[in-house]
């Protein structure tokens, strides 16, 4: 069976002027997905959303929704709600009449006791009983934030669009709201396409996320797979893994001398670092990689205990960040490289870590991720 | 490091607006006295205000202001508006030019719209009276009204629009619904600005009256050429005072209708 597609792009592209905000872009988002757009600024990501919701207008391509082609209709003919990143709302209505507005306009006729139902029913689906008569300057971010949520919400569109919507919030604020997002997709059970500049926001929501790079898509995934095997180096070092090499294969192996792959290689990179990595089939010894490991793989021990890893280093600390529940370390290994490491502040602790320390450092050939440029 | 004391603060303002206000308390104090012609003060009357609301060349000039300065107002209001909206919305070629334009009635002489105007009339031998004085009213108050209105127009955020056609309004609906009342604070003030702009020119005004046109201004002009008499004191107090009560009396239910 075919699952219906909520939102296609096809070929889309957007200019202004001289820039290409939006590069023949493709995709297709099922219905009820959480969906995020991740990218730095100017990545295109908004103008994406902006498409969607008819506020621009393509260049070329098409754009539909629920498998209708609505590239030439308005925003008002359209079944998608934005939720602005100011939230936009109308200063010179209350909340009510601001949730209110999209019903209350004449192409939809609701008839007046069955609006102030709907109301009082988003309010309480946000949280925000009580509030009605309040202006929006007598509310403070995150209330904006939900009425916002609300008054778009109300109209129960195909689609709801958010751009960057918890980017004013406090990081506490942004936690609960995140949870509150998802409980209300949840709830209402609508395509939520998210724009987000946050990484952290975007895995912790998404079904999907793509990551999106001068206007087009870098890689689009699970979160889990964008995190863990990001495809470019533009992903691996937007998602943070910080350990990113650039190296050429000079064996490829086929035996089982490493523990974990089955198929593994040796890259040596352009620092002189000799590593071995899974992956190498059909790729002939001279082929250039980048290579990128997480530094939450990576392994950081005194230098007399007596431990395993396909990749294991001498190194010596040279930084170290308490984070938290990790701590970052940075390890220097000879003159030319150096390599981060995130581990629990609990064995930091163990083992009383400090900078200039003597270390052993170490990865195993699965915790490396091939990149294609 | 030397600081200015605040005594000698307090004095300097204080100096200033004595220098502002001195010669509208005397014309106020001046209007309650029975002199003729003196500058003494001999005890408190009424009479000069009687006579200017028995004076009958005194209202019909005041007529012929209001006649003159509430077309304008409405008028240059709603021009000032639809002007500002073009301004500010579209991209058309020459559009900084036409800003730019704007301002250039507004630093230039009284005098030299005056005669201009003048010619102009006679040239389309447009005779001259009240509709060649409102026709150069709202020619000199559409620069005010828009300058004004487009001042306004740039506080408004763009977003609030993308919301509404989002929700669902159309262009026309968007602008009854979220446009125009965001703009009304501005459509206010460009209003509040004009009228007196209006009521109270005289240079332009002498230029483009007729017989049996005269203005305010002009009236009283032509009453102290003949001698200054007390009545325009008088005059001169309720000119002021009138829009003083009714702008304090504005902004009293102003700030009551926002709390």
């Amino acid at each position: 069976m075919k699952q219906t597609s909520s939102v296609e792009l096809v070929r889309v592209t957007k200019k202004f002027g001289a820039t290409v905000a939006v590069d023949d872009l493709s995709l297709t988002i099922p219905e009820g997905e959480f969906f995020s757009l991740l990218g730095p600024s100017g990545c295109g990501k908004t103008t994406t959303l902006r498409l969607i919701g008819g506020l621009e207008h393509p260049d070329a391509g098409d754009i539909l929704i629920n498998g209708e082609v609505v590239t030439d209709q308005p925003p008002y003919e359209r079944d998608s709600n934005i939720v602005f990143q100011n939230y936009a709302l109308f200063p010179h209505l209350t909340i009510a009449d601001n949730i209110a507005f999209g019903l209350r306009l004449k192409s939809r006729r609701v008839a007046e006791p069955e609006v102030k139902k709907l109301v009082d029913d988003a309010l309480l689906l946000v949280h925000l009983e009580g509030l009605g008569a309040r202006r929006p300057n007598q509310l403070s971010g995150g209330q904006q934030q939900r009425v916002a949520l609300a008054r778009a919400l109300i109209l129960r569109p195909k689609v709801l669009l958010l751009d960057e919507p918890l980017g004013a919030l406090d990081r506490k604020l942004r936690k609960a709201m995140q949870v509150e997002l998802r409980r209300i997709q949840h709830e209402v059970n609508i395509t939520f396409i998210y724009v987000t500049h946050d990484q952290d926001e975007a895995m912790s929501m998404s079904d999907r996320v793509a990551v999106m790079r001068n206007g087009k898509f870098e890689q689009i995934g699970t979160p889990q797979a964008i995190f863990q095997t990001p495809r470019t180096r533009f992903v691996a070092d937007f998602m943070g893994a910080s350990n990113i090499f650039s190296g050429r294969v000079i064996a490829v192996s086929a035996d089982a001398t490493q523990r974990a792959s089955p198929q593994s290689m040796q890259i040596e990179t352009e620092s002189g670092l000799r590593i071995i990595s899974r992956g190498g089939q059909d790729t002939p010894s001279g082929t250039a990689f980048d290579i990128s490991i997480r530094p939450e793989a990576v392994q950081v021990f005194p230098r007399d205990r007596d431990w395993m890893a396909d990749n294991k280093f001498d190194g010596r600390i040279v930084g170290k960040l308490y984070l938290g529940d990790v701590t970052e370390l940075e390890v220097a290994l000879g003159e030319h490289n150096s390599i981060s490491s995130r581990i629990q502040s609990q064995i930091d602790q163990e083992f009383d870590f400090k900078e200039g320390d003597q270390v052993s450092i170490g990865w195993n050939a699965e915790d490396c991720n091939l990149l294609s440029n | 490091m030397k600081r200015i004391s605040p005594r000698f603060l307090s004095i300097g303002c204080g100096a200033v607006y004595l220098f502002m206000y001195a010669p509208l308390l005397v014309l106020i104090v001046f209007s309650f006295t029975p002199t003729e012609y003196g500058v003494a003060w001999e005890g408190f009357t009424l009479k000069w205000y009687s006579e200017v609301f028995n004076n009958k060349n005194i209202q019909d000039a005041l007529k012929v202001s209001l006649i003159v300065a509430i077309p304008t107002v409405l008028i240059s209001t709603a021009i000032g508006t639809i002007t500002a909206f073009t301004l500010y919305r579209y991209k058309f070629l020459g559009r900084a030019l036409y800003q730019g334009a704007l301002y250039i009635p507004l630093v230039m002489p009284d005098l030299v719209i005056g005669i201009s105007l003048l010619l102009f009339y006679s040239s389309i031998k447009l005779d001259l009276g009240i509709l060649t004085i409102l026709l150069a009213h709202i020619s000199f108050s559409i620069p005010l009204t828009t300058l004004v209105i487009i001042a306004r127009m740039q506080r408004i955020d763009r977003t609030l629009e993308d919301a509404a056609m989002d929700l669902g309004a159309d262009e026309w609906t968007t602008m009854w619904k979220v446009t125009l009342p965001l703009l009304m604070p501005g459509i206010v003030a460009a209003a509040l600005l004009t009228f007196p702009w209006s009521f109270n020119d005289f240079v332009i005004t002498f230029f483009v009256s007729g017989v049996g046109s005269s203005t305010l201004p002009l009236r009283v002009y032509s009453m102290i050429r003949v001698g200054v008499s007390p009545m325009v004191n008088a005059l001169g107090t309720l000119i002021v005072v009138v829009p003083l009560i009714i702008v304090i009396l504005g902004t009293y239910f102003d700030r009551r209708s926002v709390s």
